[in-house]
């Protein structure tokens, strides 16, 4: 093959693969609304910035924790609360040792109050142990091709190499909304759950300020660490049309992702 | 623009209708004419059916295809009864072609035209199905100026009942006789805006803007009087969608240095989410719902096209009528 034709064609390939490796092919329309950003109508990223960089996402690992679990379809199982998970730091609901719970009241749990008690609860029945957990939580990631992903906890502490860009966690909460399931709890403003006997009660109110705020929003998840910062993916419906949005260590998450969207639908109304 | 479209496109066959009136003054028959048209994408004239006087004998030449200095017959020829045509137009931004048949006795005609290319760089589509039948009786056939006049007359009636703007207002509008009892209505109508959920309905109209400039109306003051009555009947969310200067305020007073979630729980919610959720960037939402400022048309309201189109239609039709 003579050399031009050689050259022309590698820089073939890097232009197409450039787009959708990098991130970089949406508008970084709003550069200081967060370290990381993305903004998708209608399956479309309309703007991002610094999206493909591998970031803390806090919580938002939650949704690859309830991926896992919807999927596995045991939902009314019940589940023993050990003392690691009645333990856990951060948010948690205040679940005991020894605690009966439902997969689906945990799973509640872990979505809307981004409880750690329940999350760790749900890891350890769902795999024996956080660590085979993990390897799960990445095998997933893997398989739905999230390249700069890496799982180190399930829950979403910050550790080092916990790691999740902009882009891929939309690529996640898209998997994950396909899931009915999830999207009935991502999308609660409140629940309230019992433990198995029915002797304990947790009235729970969702972290995302979104729900019942925007018109529209229709959940997913929110989260904070000191490393990852606030952080929100929120999913809005109005009509036929859809925004996900991610902000990824955003000081002002809330009046921001509420600007973001609007400023999304009034891009598809503008249309 | 694409609204007028029609609009221009009747005036056109008006005058070719009209074009092929008789002279004045002489014996004819009564006939009923039909005409519809559709146009690619949804839009069309409902049938407008009229009654007109048609010279005797000369039936042969209703839907024929019109002819005027820019179209060529580049087809035509004679299948039994039946006529077909094809012509190609050009003009300046207008190209189309017109593929067209037609059939008729000393009784009745029908015909259908297609019309497609484009027409003031707007593409064209559309197609016109014409019908005519002979009615008993005799009659006297006008001249084509006091037919215009006529059919003009209904048109301008109607034109009133449903406040179309540019029949009265434009420069050299057909109507521009009626323009002072229709400016009457406009501000009768426009005196009801300040109430708040009136403006909210038609105010942010882009028409209601055009019928307020055409007859002089101040369409910034009657909506400053609807936003201080918004204010007092606390319609925060007509504040927040239509009055930047009391919206300003009020987020100044009630949202800013208050956290989202207890902002977006106060009855001031539909404010702070206008003027707080303000992501630093680009402004996509302004475009979208921000009020002009007071005085200013909405960019929607400026003098589109539209009259301009309008304009140009009737403008054609004058030069066709030379009147």
């Amino acid at each position: 093959m003579q050399p031009y034709r050689r050259a022309a064609l590698r820089l073939l390939v890097v232009l197409l693969v450039l787009p959708w490796s990098s991130g970089r092919a949406a508008d970084d329309a709003f550069p200081t609304v967060a370290v990381a950003y993305a903004v998708e109508a209608d399956g479309t990223v309309l703007w991002a910035g610094n999206a493909a960089k591998a970031l803390p996402p806090a919580s938002l690992t939650k949704i690859m924790t309830a991926l896992l679990v919807i999927e596995r379809d045991q939902l009314e199982a019940v589940v023993r609360v050990s003392a690691a998970a009645a333990r856990a730091t951060g948010a948690r609901i205040g679940l005991r040792a020894g605690d009966r719970m439902k997969v689906r009241d945990l799973l509640t749990a872990a979505l809307l109050r981004s409880a750690n008690d329940a999350c760790h609860a749900l890891a350890q029945w769902y795999a024996g142990d956080e660590r085979s957990f993990v390897a799960a939580m990445n095998a997933r990631a893997q398989a739905l091709g999230l390249q700069s992903t890496h799982f180190v906890n399930a829950c979403g502490h910050d550790a080092p190499g916990h790691l999740a860009s902009a882009l891929d966690l939309l690529a996640l909460a898209r998997a994950a909304l396909r899931l009915p399931e999830f999207g009935r709890l991502a999308a609660l403003p409140s629940a309230r759950i019992l433990t198995a006997d029915g002797k304990r009660r947790f009235d729970l109110r969702t972290t995302n300020a979104l729900i019942g705020r925007l018109d529209g929003a229709a959940g997913v998840k929110s989260g904070y660490t000191n490393k990852a910062g606030k952080c929100i993916l929120a999913l809005v419906r109005r009509g036929s049309h859809e925004v996900l949005l991610v902000l990824l260590n955003a000081p002002n998450r809330w009046w921001d992702a509420h600007g973001l969207a609007e400023a999304a639908f009034a891009h598809l109304d503008a249309r | 623009m694409r609204t007028t479209l029609p609009l221009r496109l009747l005036c056109g066959i008006a005058l070719i209708v009209l074009s092929r009136a008789a002279a004045a003054q002489e014996p004819g028959e009564p006939w009923e004419t039909t005409m519809k048209m559709e146009m690619a994408g949804g839009m069309s004239m409902p049938e407008q059916t009229q009654r007109i006087c048609r010279p005797k004998g000369k039936t042969e030449e209703a839907g024929m295809p019109p002819m005027d200095d820019r179209c060529k017959l580049v087809e035509s020829k004679q299948v039994g009864n039946k006529h077909v045509f094809k012509m190609r137009c050009e003009d300046g931004a207008n190209r189309y072609t017109m593929d067209g048949e037609t059939q008729g006795s000393s009784e009745s005609y029908r015909g259908r035209m297609h019309m497609v290319g484009t027409m003031d760089g707007e593409k064209v589509d559309m197609v016109q199905t014409f019908s005519g039948k002979k009615l008993p009786g005799s009659c006297t056939v006008e001249d084509p100026m006091k037919q215009y006049k006529s059919v003009l007359a209904g048109e301008c009636r109607k034109a009133m009942d449903k406040m179309e703007f540019a029949m009265f207002t434009m420069d050299n509008a057909p109507c521009a006789d009626q323009k002072a009892e229709f400016c009457g209505k406009v501000e009768k109508k426009l005196q009801e805006l300040r109430d708040p959920a009136r403006y909210r309905e038609e105010g942010t109209r882009p028409e209601t803007a055009e019928m307020a400039r055409g007859c002089g109306q101040d369409l910034a003051a009657i909506k400053r009087e609807a936003c201080s009555r918004s204010v007092g009947a606390k319609d925060w969310s007509f504040v927040a969608s239509q009055c930047e200067e009391e919206g300003r305020a009020l987020a100044k007073q009630h949202c800013e240095g208050r956290d989202y979630t207890a902002a977006m729980s106060t009855p001031y919610a539909p404010i702070c989410s206008r003027y707080m959720a303000r992501p630093k960037g680009r402004d996509y939402t302004a475009a979208a719902t921000a009020p002009a400022p007071a005085g200013q048309p909405t960019p929607a309201a400026q003098p589109p096209s539209a009259t301009d189109t309008i304009k140009k239609g009737a403008d054609k039709l004058k030069k066709f009528l030379k009147f």
